[in-house]
């Protein structure tokens, strides 16, 4: 609760933004794929988040399968929401869970930045495919 | 000219000479400054230049970006990881007045300077930029509905989503 109220000023301000400026809709993400191998039920995985505009922006991290938007609830994004500063990248860190003996999961994190959707004519993201495989 | 002279000449190109066989500083008081970089294999989408859309003022049954009033959405791209796949949602009426409740036919066209060319569509599609660094792509819009469009904001929209 204290997390959204924190947030909803910042939404304001973008929101305003997007209105006004006319290159407020940006967002990268990188790498653009990625896999790795693990010997537990958990695979890491850093993804860097891209703030190509002057001006702070707030981004909205999460999964979905492969091939379709469904939601991957086993994938989890501890910080699924992110504040950067202009022109600057963060990393992020997403953990796949429940990662069974002999197992390859695909999945993807998609990466856009928080706005009132009817505010854009093209609303941009940017996903990363990601492979997790679990050895033993 | 006289032994003077010649003297001072002399002595000049010894001097000279003198500065050129000077040793070179040692090795030990040289400092190498290097700058360091990692380029991470990433896809940037900025939307530079928003869209707007025009009203057909003859028949007033169509909304769209290349209508006069109307402006096409511009989507720059920058991959560092060779040539991306960008994919664009079948388009939707994200915005309409409280008034409409048409069904219109929602469709979206683009070209870019990757190599997409996309005729008016109301489908997803999608295209592989033959730039592997760079692309811009300029999306048109449009609505069209025969029962014409009340007064009020409306707003077509597409997700563009970049990746391999």
């Amino acid at each position: 609760m204290i997390r959204r109220a924190m947030i909803r000023p910042g939404l304001g301000i973008v929101a305003a933004a997007v209105a006004s400026v006319a290159s407020a809709a940006a967002v990268g993400l990188g790498p653009l794929s990625n896999e790795g191998a693990t010997n537990t039920d958990r695979k890491g995985f850093y993804l860097t988040l891209i703030n190509p505009e002057p001006a702070v922006q707030q981004f909205r991290l999460y999964s979905v399968e492969w091939d379709s938007e469904m939601p991957v609830p086993r994938v989890r994004i501890p910080i699924d929401q992110v504040a950067l500063g202009g022109n600057s990248q963060g990393r992020v860190l997403v953990i796949d869970t429940g990662l069974a003996p002999g197992e390859v999961h695909r999945f993807r994190v998609c990466a856009e930045h928080i706005a009132p959707a009817q505010q854009e004519m093209i609303h941009a993201r940017v996903c990363s495919k990601l492979t997790a495989r679990r050895v033993a | 000219m006289s032994k003077t002279a010649t003297r001072i000449k002399l002595a000049t190109g010894i001097a000279a000479a003198a500065s050129l066989t000077i040793p070179a500083a040692p090795a030990e008081a040289q400092s190498v400054i290097q700058f360091t970089g990692i380029v991470v294999p990433s896809c940037i989408l900025t939307v530079s230049t928003p869209g707007l859309l025009g009203v057909s003022t003859n028949s007033g049954t169509e909304l769209g970006s290349e209508l006069p009033g109307g402006n096409a959405a511009v989507l720059a791209v920058i991959a560092t990881a060779g040539a991306p796949t960008i994919q664009f949602t079948a388009p939707t009426m994200s915005a309409k007045p409280a008034g409409y409740s048409g069904s219109p036919t929602i469709s979206i066209k683009y070209t870019s300077t990757g190599g997409a060319s996309q005729a008016y569509t109301t489908a997803s599609s999608h295209y592989t930029s033959s730039s592997p660094l760079g692309d811009t792509v300029t999306v048109n819009a449009k609505a069209d509905d025969a029962a014409g469009f009340p007064a009020g904001t409306y707003q077509v929209q597409t997700t563009a989503t970049c990746q391999q």
